[in-house]
């Protein structure tokens, strides 16, 4: 399994360049992101433009990727964001991780830049630089379909652009099947800018294993127990949408760009149960035993033939909740419309939600947008979605993101809900400290998916949770004490889950019994025969991962001073459900960035300590 | 005269029900749940691990807070009060 190699490819003069992965940098940072983040700490600073050529677009599979472990279809992509100007790195799910390793790959570095449309396909150990020209313009789910067609093959894999990458829109992603994407970050523009169309995958090479007949056992076993598991059966049946009522009862959305964090009574035709109308079965990433989400189809009305994957809770939140809309077929279409354009949904619904937030209160006007920008009218925002991803009138704005705000100035910052300018969620998290405390802290800029304790809502006994995370943590979702640990552990055990290559569905995300530090070592050891590999060892490797990442955001000028939440969090209680008055406390919050800091040894800036860089052999 | 009680998700799909009126002569969160378990008898395994214990799987609300911050399955019940059953889960931005 660890003859996987890494491919350096330059567009500019079509070199590829194979390479061995050393086996100290897969000790040291396993694979996926942990070595993504190596490589672009490495090859990325200051001086790299992210649309310019330089910059490494980097593909990564976990060490574990395609092989029986928990939820194993996961791999990274990577690069200096364009929406941010710091970190993008981004986890997506689907069947071509799986691909690529079986096509003899675990790391593609792509840089430099075609003069024309190319793609690339990776097949039985080669890449080869291929002429795009006529999938340029495709959407996302033609493209596939086109690619599949070329080869001659239903069974390859892309990880494709859309119009939204092609035009360099800042939050555009890349999509896998109808649904898996590298969302945030921008980096469907970092492909667009080098003039890739794609990277489509199909390998028959063996992946062997240390111990095949233990590792078949194990994770029978392991599969055995999950599915036993009430959220595993939840979300087996209703995906991520059966989170709409709790948030909506608790106050955990984000409603009208995070002006109200509840929907009351009206919002009950966004709960997961309307969705089922639609679905025609539930769908799964490779090697998952979870299938979380809903392959839908709009048979009649207005948005009728609408057929892919999902929505996700983000999506409902993002084009439901954040717009004030109860249309659910619109929020359906919504979402198959931006996987389609090539355009983060969660980021298009916040930025969305924002516009309409400044049209009403007379920031932007009519004149300004082309045509009413009101809550709940969801014609304006799929018109708005179509501008975007076509860079057209209004929507050209909107397509450079977070700078959006120095286009339009008056004031419009103030509403615009960013963290290290990527653009906040559709959800609210002021009520629960933890979540609010990992946005704020994570080092690619709002990101729920670096540290997010679902179990810090279970109201778990004390002696458990403090044994679980090695200090005190208090059980009271609401509370500040011991929350900088309660993030700190999730970032160490999330930075190995995605170097691993497996799922944060079947990790400490939503169940404290969940497969973590004792059942990864076991993994590996039945996987890749590392016997001596310990619990330890594998928090070390976290810590040196989440550091490396640290770095990388430092050096591009990020600080203390960044890890902070948008001011409406400070500065403005919410006004619904069971959280209703919530807020963050600014003096308890830099408690506990005081505390974050010391857990990974950084100093008071939050810059890793040359101490701290020797004891994780960090160059 | 009544408790209200709200089930959500997994356990809706088992009662058939997203709400029940429960006699409010039940003293007690305890009580209530055996009385549900014997109106609903598939509610026992959703609600409890091997040990017979409940499962923390499921947080329950007592009027909006979790039970455990008013003694637990003892926490006492009255007229009117309304019982909710969650799964809270993280998930799904995308």
């Amino acid at each position: 399994m660890l003859d996987r190699k890494i491919a350096y490819i330059d567009l500019t003069d079509g070199k590829i360049d194979y390479q061995e992965i050393p086996g100290d940098l897969r000790r040291k940072y396993l694979g996926g992101r942990g070595i993504n983040m190596y490589l672009l700490n490495k090859l990325a600073g200051p001086d790299t433009e992210p649309l310019g050529a330089e910059n490494p677009l980097i593909f990564g599979t976990g060490i574990l990727t395609a092989t029986p472990g928990y939820g194993t279809g996961r791999m990274n992509i990577s690069a200096r964001s364009p929406l941010s100007g710091y970190l993008a790195d981004s986890n997506m799910g689907g069947d071509i991780g799986a691909e690529l390793r079986f096509a003899g790959f675990d790391h593609l570095v792509v840089t430099g830049k075609s003069s024309s449309p190319v793609y690339l396909f990776v097949n039985d150990g080669r890449v080869e630089i291929r002429d795009a020209s006529h999938l340029w313009g495709k959407d996302t789910f033609e493209t596939q379909t086109a690619l599949q067609q070329e080869l001659g093959d239903e069974r390859a894999k892309s990880a494709v652009i859309g119009v939204a990458g092609e035009n360099l829109v800042k939050f555009a992603h890349i999509l896998s099947d109808q649904k898996s994407s590298a969302g945030r970050g921008g980096l469907g523009a970092v492909m667009g800018s080098k003039n890739l169309k794609a990277v489509a995958a199909r390998g028959k090479l063996d992946i062997r294993v240390a111990r095949p007949a233990e590792l078949l056992d194990h994770f029978k076993a392991a599969c055995d127990g999950l599915q036993k598991k009430k959220w595993i059966q939840a979300l087996g049946t209703q995906g991520t949408p059966l989170l709409f009522k709790f948030g909506n009862r608790t106050g955990l959305l984000s409603v009208r760009n995070h002006q109200d964090n509840g929907m009351g009574e009206e919002g009950r035709v966004l709960e997961a149960e309307n969705l089922e109308r639609y679905s025609e079965g539930m769908a799964a990433c490779f090697g998952c035993i979870v299938h979380c989400r809903h392959r839908h189809h709009i048979k009649e009305g207005k948005y009728a033939g609408t057929r892919g994957v999902g929505p996700e809770y983000g999506g409902i939140g993002a084009f439901g909740a954040n717009m004030g809309n109860t249309d659910l077929e619109s929020i359906i279409y919504a979402c198959d419309l931006c996987n389609r354009l090539g355009l983060d949904l969660s980021s298009t619904g916040t930025y969305i939600g924002w516009a309409t937030e400044l049209y009403q209160r007379g920031i932007i006007t009519e004149k300004d947008v082309g045509f009413p920008l009101e809550w709940g009218e969801p014609d304006s925002m799929i018109t708005l979605i179509d501008d975007i991803a076509q860079r057209r009138g209004f929507g050209d704005t909107l397509a450079e993101g977070t700078f959006a705000r120095d286009k339009i100035g008056k004031g419009s910052e103030k509403y615009m809900m960013t963290i290290k300018n990527i653009p906040c969620g559709g959800t609210d998290e002021r009520a629960v400290k933890s979540f609010a405390f990992g946005l704020a802290v994570a080092t690619r800029g709002s990101d729920h998916l670096r540290s997010r304790p679902g179990v810090d809502l279970f109201d778990l006994p004390q002696d458990f949770i403090n044994e679980l995370y090695g200090g005190y943590v208090s059980t009271d979702y609401t509370s500040y004490d011991g929350k900088a640990r309660m993030i700190w552990w999730h970032e160490l055990l999330y930075a190995v889950v995605d170097s691993l290559g497996t799922c944060k569905f079947q990790t400490v995300f939503n169940s404290p019994n969940s497969p973590k530090w004792q059942e990864f070592c076991d993994l590996l050891r039945l996987s890749l025969g590392w016997d001596d590999i310990t619990p330890q060892e594998l928090m070390d490797i976290g810590e040196r991962i989440y550091t490396t990442e640290r770095l990388f955001i430092n050096k591009l000028g990020l600080g203390r001073d960044d890890d902070t939440l948008p001011r409406r969090y400070f500065d403005e209680k919410v006004s619904s459900g069971l959280a209703k008055d919530a807020y963050i406390d600014e003096d308890r919050f830099q408690q506990m960035l005081d505390e974050y800091y010391e857990l990974h040894g950084w100093d008071a800036q939050g810059a890793p300590t040359e101490a701290t860089r020797q004891r994780l052999d960090i160059a | 005269m009544s408790i209200t009680v709200i089930f959500h998700s997994n356990l809706s799909r088992i009662t058939g029900r997203e709400k029940v009126e429960m006699d409010a002569s039940y003293e007690d969160v305890s009580s209530l749940l055996n009385g549900l378990t014997a109106m609903f008898p598939s509610l026992k395994e959703e609600l409890y691990d091997n040990n017979g214990q409940l499962d923390f799987e499921y947080q329950i609300l007592l009027n909006g807070s979790s039970i455990n911050a008013k003694g637990g399955p003892s926490a006492p019940l009255e007229d009117g009060d309304e019982i909710t059953f969650l799964m809270p889960l993280s998930g799904g931005l995308a």
